[in-house]
């Protein structure tokens, strides 16, 4: 009996000593570059005021990797996708891009719909060699506060207020007022729009900024608005948007509007009634393929799941597409990129960030919303915006404004900062 | 300073006014949760936000929104019942457990929100589109309407309270718990109906105001800080101090906006609240 149990501890001990061998000995085994997958970490917005965001990315993000490594990866290697929720607040995206990059050993960083949790990531990206793709419009991502490893994914406020600008003044009305929710998304809207409406010849009666998540309007628009008024530019998006359509139209229902990106997008236009016929409103992807009707457009929206109308496929609901694109169009760039570098690991990303800087890409279905590049000084997306309406309950594009008109000179020149 | 338009000054207080009758009511379910079980409910302003989700699943069901008044509140008291015996009874009296536990309850309830209802703001349709003009303003008929309805529902509350002797016993378990024991009032049953009682308040508020601020699983945050400054400046547990508190706060809030900026309206707020409990300082009403 004694031999036995003897027998038994000698043969299990053995048997652990040689997993531990095996697994020490695989660990260790030296491996090429091109048996690791590339890891690509997505911050979306999961939960918290902007969760229906977050499911939208996120579902084009998986859709684009599938896509990817279904055509061989990148440079013959895999790529795998690490998700994590942001809960659409700074501190808590911070620390899921430290997650992301010391758990995980995720290579680039995507997303982040949130500007605060895009400019919070920012110098974390640089401190940890990391480059990063935000989703967020703010300004200040390709200004004072992107550097060298931030690559602005979507177009940014500026560009879409400057190229919108000359179209309102001359179709809309020269007497504007501004609405914008209370913080720095709104302010860099309300900021830009006076700029560029002014240098088109259009003035700025008054200015209103409303705390976020406000459902009563009427206090802040009733007597805050110039009779002389002809239109409104208006900055919200969410229950801030049908809030403040209602109220305006219960104050002024003559005035005519123009939203910034956001506001409609996942909206059906004729459920928003009466309030919202004749609204005009920035987008850089029009909602219905009627708008952008391009080959790799179409096959873009039959690989995310998106019908022509701009409804899930599945879910016939509404799907928030405004900048589901700069969630796809980073994951083809870094393919390109990573093949014309010769990137093997982020001791590349020199070599890499340099490829990027004012790297062009032609439309089709990598690149659905059309050409676009990166611009070197700034690292802003440079692609064209378009201006939709709400005619008879239904969604068209008024105007599409290409790249060239979207350009402004840049704040900052990236090339010269030091890796 | 802006010049201040008479009309545009009483169109606001108007607008202030009734909208605090709606406050009012979620305002009294948090404040009676307080006072007679000692439960600082920091859910009840996602049981507002369920009460605005199930008003939008019944509308979509029934094609009726307002079997929702009806259906809602009692689909969530009877909700709440199960809550409080076997989650918040073992905590009842001590405020600062309850806070931890109920900020779980709240969310498991947004995040069951968010997986089922989605994280996308619904917009409720109007359930009755009539437009009065108030002070030049096209004004909504349902917000008027939806006041009567608070005032009559907080008539009701104020009958049930002060008129029938499962009120009195209410009260008087508010009043002094220990006593209401040692006279053989069954306290548990006492609290489990209130509990019931406060949800059922809120849900309704919820119901109400879905056509007016759209549904979002993260709505109730809107309202739950409003009706705490409310149940504060009222009296813990003073009903009649919360009513005054939210007609008064809310009437005040339209009033400060037509001279303040939303920052400083805010924190005007605060500080009148500060100022109310350095002279009072358990509240206006609170004996």
């Amino acid at each position: 009996m004694e031999r036995n149990v003897r027998l038994k501890v000698i043969g299990s001990v053995s048997l652990i000593v040689v997993l531990l061998v095996t697994m020490l000995v695989t660990a260790c085994a030296p491996k090429s570059a091109g048996e690791e997958p590339i890891k690509i970490g997505l911050l979306a917005n999961k939960t918290g005021g902007l969760a229906a965001y977050g499911y939208s990315h996120e579902k084009v993000a998986i859709a684009a990797v599938d896509q990817l490594n279904a055509e061989g990866g990148i440079a013959g290697r895999s790529v795998e996708l690490y998700v994590e929720d942001d809960e659409s607040k700074p501190s808590v995206g911070a620390t899921k891009f430290r997650k992301l990059v010391e758990n995980n050993g995720v290579d680039f960083v995507l997303d982040s719909n949130s500007s605060g949790v895009a400019v919070a990531c920012c110098p974390i990206a640089k401190e940890l060699n990391t480059i990063y793709f935000p989703c967020s419009s703010a300004t200040e991502i390709s200004g004072d506060k992107g550097n060298r490893y931030i690559f602005q994914a979507c177009t940014n406020v500026r560009e879409e207020c400057k190229g919108a600008a000359k179209f309102a003044v001359d179709n809309i009305g020269k007497k504007w007022v501004t609405v914008v929710v209370d913080y720095s998304w709104g302010q860099a809207n309300e900021e830009a729009f006076t700029t560029y409406v002014t240098q088109n010849g259009g003035t700025v009666l008054a200015s209103i900024r409303v705390p976020l998540g406000t459902s009563n309007w009427l206090p802040y628009l009733k007597g805050k608005i110039p009779a002389d008024a002809e239109a409104v530019y208006f900055a919200n998006f969410g229950s801030d948007f049908l809030c403040f359509l209602r109220d305006l139209y219960a104050v002024r229902p003559d005035i005519e509007k123009l939203g910034a990106v956001y506001a409609i997008s996942a909206r059906d236009p004729a459920e928003l009634g009466a309030p919202a016929e004749g609204l005009y409103c920035l987008t850089s992807y029009p909602t219905r393929l009627a708008g952008l009707d391009t080959p790799g457009n179409k096959e873009y929206r039959d690989i995310i799941g998106v019908n022509s109308d701009g409804l899930e496929i599945g879910t016939d609901k509404y799907f928030v597409l405004a900048y589901d694109w700069a969630v796809w169009e980073p994951i083809f760039a870094l393919k390109a990129a990573i093949e014309k570098s010769g990137w093997t690991s982020k001791a590349d990303n020199p070599a890499l960030i340099e490829t990027l800087e004012g790297m062009h890409f032609e439309a089709g279905v990598k690149f659905p919303q059309g050409d676009m590049y990166y611009r070197a000084a700034d690292h802003a997306t440079i692609a064209g915006i378009y201006v939709e309406q709400i005619v008879n309950g239904e969604l068209t594009v008024a105007a599409a404004v290409p790249a060239s008109e979207v350009v402004y000179t840049s704040l900052v020149d990236r090339t010269k900062e030091p890796f | 300073m802006p010049s201040i338009d008479v009309s545009t000054l009483l169109f606001l207080l108007s607008d202030g006014l009734l909208w605090g009758f709606t406050i009012a009511l979620v305002a009294l379910g948090l404040s009676l949760i307080f006072g007679v079980m000692g439960i600082v409910n920091m859910a009840h302003g996602d049981i507002y936000m369920v009460g605005a989700v199930l008003a939008l699943y019944v509308l979509e069901w029934t094609g009726n929104f307002w079997l929702s008044i009806i259906i809602v509140p009692v689909v969530i008291g009877l909700l709440c019942v199960p809550t409080e015996r076997f989650v918040l009874r073992p905590f009842e009296g001590r405020p600062a457990v309850t806070m931890i536990a109920t900020v779980g309850i709240a969310y498991i309830i947004q995040q069951v929100v968010l997986a089922t209802f989605g994280g996308m703001h619904e917009k409720m349709p109007n359930p009755w589109p009539v437009v009065i003009n108030l002070f030049d303003v096209g004004y909504s008929g349902y917000r008027v309407l939806i006041a009567v309805i608070s005032v009559v529902i907080i008539i009701g509350l104020w009958f049930f309270l002060y008129k029938t002797s499962y009120g009195i016993l209410i009260r008087a378990s508010i009043q002094d718990k220990e006593m209401a024991n040692a006279m053989g009032i069954n306290s548990n049953k006492i609290a489990m109906a209130t509990f019931a009682l406060g949800g059922a308040l809120a849900a309704i508020g919820g119901v109400l105001a879905a056509p007016v601020t759209q549904v979002f699983y993260l709505m109730g945050a809107d309202v739950i800080l409003l009706c705490f400054i409310i149940v504060i400046v009222g009296g813990l547990g003073s009903l009649k101090g919360t009513l005054i508190a939210a007609l008064m706060f809310c009437t005040l809030q339209g009033g400060m906006s037509i001279i303040l900026t939303p920052v400083e309206a805010k924190v005007a707020i605060f500080v009148i609240m500060i100022l109310v409990l350095l002279f009072r300082p358990r509240g206006m009403f609170a004996k």
